[in-house]
Formats: C-alpha cells, sequence, structure tokens
C-alpha cells in the first residue's frame, strides 16, 4: 500500500497509519469483519473487481514448492553479512527439518496467539470459505452460519472476486 | 435503513454528516444499544470505494469521539426502523450489550510484518543449511518438488517464529488477538490485537522494538485505532420463533 499522507516513517522499518487510509485495508475490514445480519446483508460486489487486484491466496501447492526451490537454489549463500537481513529467529541453528512441523503458518499463529489470551473466544470464529468468488456480478450471497458453527477446520479465506 | 454499528444507548457518538450514498447519518436507540444507521436507497449496496470509505469513515468518526462501537460488516441494511429495533436492537439487546463489554474502552490495531521474499528464504536456508543443500542436490521433477516443500515448511515456521516475537512485543499491551492468513508470500504475520486507549503509546512502542529486531529487510506496520472489527466478528441469528 503506498504510503499516504497520514503515515509516519519511523526508523527501524516500522510504519504506523492512524486511520485506515487506504482502500485496501478497508476492504480487509469491512467486507469481511465485523456484525453482521446474514439476512439483510446486501453488497453489490459489482465494479470491485480492480480494488481487489492485490489480493492474493497464499496456497501452499507445487508451483510455490518449485519457485522456492529455484530461489534458494539462486540464492549466494557465501554473502554472510549477519548485519543485513531477517534474524534467525529459532536461535537454534542446526535444527533438523525434518523434525518440523508443515502445518500452516497460520494455524500455529492463531493457537499461540489465543494460547497467549485466556480469553475465551470459542474458536468456531472461522470464517465460512464462501466460494462467491464467481459471481461477483451478482449482488453478494447471503451467507449463514450455523449456530454451532460446522467443526471443519477451514483456513480463513480471502475474498478474490477480482481474479477470476 | 443503513447500519454501520451499534453503540450504547447513551453514548454521543460524534457523526459525519454523510455516509453511503452521500446520506445523512443518525441513531436509532432502543433500551440500552443505539444503532447508527443511514438512510438506504432500494437494492444491494454498491461496494464503491466511495462506499466503502464513507463506511468507514462514519466507524472512525465514533470510535474518535472517543465512543465504544461495534462495527458492523459493509452492506448491512434492515427494511425500516421497525425491522432494526425488533430484529436487531431488542432481539440480540444482550449479546450486543454483553459485546459492548467486551470493547470497553479498547481499540483495534492492525499489524502487518512484511518483508521481500528473497530475505525470508534466505533467513529460512542460513537457519538451516541442509535446506538449500537439498535445492541445489535436487535431481529431476520430485526431488525438487520435496526440496521446496521442505523450503515451505521452513517458511512457515518462519511465519510462526515472527508470530511469536510479535506476541511476546505487543502481547502485553493487548488483551486480545487474532491471526489472520497472510495475503501475499512476502507477509510474514498479519495480526489484529485489542488494546486498550491507553496503552497505544505502549503498543507503538513495542512496535518499535519488534521493528528493530526483525532487521532492515522487514517492515512492520501498523494501522489503527480502528473499530474492532476482528473481535465482533459474528454473524447474528435471526431468532427461531417456534
Amino acid at each position: 500500500m503506498a504510503s499516504t499522507a497520514m503515515t509516519t516513517r519511523n526508523g527501524g522499518g516500522v510504519m504506523r497509519t492512524p486511520n485506515p487510509t487506504g482502500l485496501a485495508e478497508v476492504i480487509d475490514l469491512i467486507l469481511d469483519k465485523g456484525l453482521v445480519i446474514d439476512v439483510y446483508l446486501r453488497v453489490s460486489l459489482v465494479g470491485i473487481e480492480l480494488l481487489t487486484v492485490d489480493a492474493r491466496i497464499v496456497v501452499a501447492s507445487v508451483d510455490t514448492y518449485l519457485r522456492f526451490a529455484e530461489a534458494v537454489n539462486r540464492l549466494d549463500l557465501t554473502e554472510t553479512d549477519e548485519s543485513k537481513g531477517l534474524p534467525d529467529l529459532f536461535g537454534d541453528a542446526e535444527e533438523d527439518g525434518a523434525q518440523r512441523k508443515t502445518k500452516g503458518a497460520l494455524e500455529g499463529a492463531k493457537t499461540s496467539l489465543s494460547d497467549l489470551f485466556s480469553s475465551s473466544d470459542d474458536e468456531d470464529e472461522e470464517e465460512d470459505t464462501d466460494d462467491e468468488d464467481e459471481d461477483e456480478e451478482r449482488p453478494r450471497r447471503r451467507r449463514r452460519r450455523t449456530a454451532s458453527g460446522d467443526s471443519e477446520e477451514r483456513p480463513r479465506r480471502r475474498r478474490a472476486a477480482a481474479r477470476k | 435503513m443503513y447500519v454501520y454499528g451499534v453503540v450504547r444507548a447513551d453514548a454521543e457518538p460524534r457523526l459525519p454528516d454523510t455516509g453511503i450514498d452521500g446520506r445523512p447519518v443518525g441513531r436509532l436507540a432502543e433500551g440500552e444499544v443505539a444503532a447508527v444507521v443511514g438512510d438506504a436507497a432500494e437494492g444491494p449496496v454498491r461496494a464503491s470505494r466511495r462506499n466503502l470509505m464513507a463506511h468507514s469513515r462514519v466507524l472512525q468518526s465514533v470510535l474518535e469521539t472517543p465512543c465504544d462501537v461495534l462495527p458492523m460488516r459493509f452492506g448491512v441494511v434492515m427494511p425500516d426502523a421497525a425491522a432494526l429495533r425488533d430484529e436487531l436492537l431488542v432481539a440480540h439487546a444482550a449479546e450486543l450489550a454483553a459485546q459492548l463489554d467486551v470493547v470497553s474502552g479498547k481499540v483495534e490495531l492492525d499489524v502487518t510484518v512484511s518483508c521481500p521474499e528473497e530475505a525470508i528464504l534466505r533467513a529460512v536456508v542460513a537457519g538451516n543449511r541442509q535446506l538449500a543443500d537439498a535445492a541445489r542436490q535436487a535431481a529431476g521433477h520430485h526431488q525438487r518438488i520435496a526440496a521446496g516443500e521442505a523450503i515451505a515448511a521452513g517458511v512457515a515456521d518462519y511465519r510462526e517464529a515472527v508470530a511469536a516475537r510479535a506476541l511476546e512485543e505487543l502481547g502485553p499491551f493487548a488483551t486480545d488477538a487474532v491471526a489472520d492468513e497472510p495475503h501475499t508470500d512476502e507477509e510474514l504475520l498479519r495480526a489484529a490485537f485489542l488494546v486498550e486507549r491507553g496503552r497505544i503509546d505502549g503498543v507503538d512502542a513495542a512496535l518499535e522494538r519488534l521493528g528493530a529486531a526483525l532487521g532492515d529487510e522487514a517492515r512492520v506496520r501498523s494501522v489503527g485505532p480502528v473499530p474492532p472489527y476482528h473481535f465482533v466478528d459474528l454473524a447474528l441469528q435471526e431468532r427461531a420463533w417456534a
């Protein structure tokens, strides 16, 4: 997102934006989140396609794997400037790759986030994975969530109306 | 009637003159709670740039009053004032009051951490040289996929480590947090924090520390305070009569 007049940039690569001034950040919040009464949700997504072009769904796929392998192959690992780049956050440089979990980052992050806070949001707040991607020309379909939430664990997916 | 959000009945939120479709914004109270509403045209609400920003602007204005607010998702339209009273403010009075208590005096801060992909891969490989060796020695399609999959797992672990570090820094200043799925491969973290208004400065300082810990190539970004969209993320059900 481009910086705006409202944005302040401090040292250390930290940017603060007091208001959601960019459309992308507004979309993130208000199309996906917030209180909703399903039967009264009436949104026409017509015309929004241009607005969500930068929304990519991160999915682990064979393409991603090949791209990672290729990119790592190209890395010049002799360049060992310790002062630059991301730190090794694992602390233990010799961690066995095979031991690593392969589950998604989000699930992990979510678990650790909710573990930290004792607050008892019951974990059924998963967004239903709506398949409204195809019908951006029509008013958004009503969404209905079962009261108890189906126990299926689905990743929270980002709407990508424009991608099809 | 377009619904922007819900506040306490005795609150006096600052409202902009106009909202969605340039129409006036007002308030409708019933019992303990009140809805921030606007006139709505017939038919679905067009998710235009102007309308999306208008929805956000109305709620920002309420939040900055300062005033506790439960933000509605974009596009909730009720047929008339009677329906709004009966089916939202009365039918869900207890849930709304309880939610308002949860977010009382608090705001949401949205934090993302991103970094060029090459730097992420470099950090992952630096932590586990075998990943690089496997990528280099991979002969053929299947071995390349396997090497890439191991790297992807390393990236996922790195994301978790970033999330853990972010929690370490920001957790003490927040009462709740939610992680979203990253939107791009360059994102390491996308999370929302529920923070008491008085602790926003603490979060700012924590973000600086996080930025310093993650080095030059990582970008830490925070948006907010915003209404607690992530922490009222629930669907109100129609009341069953039978």
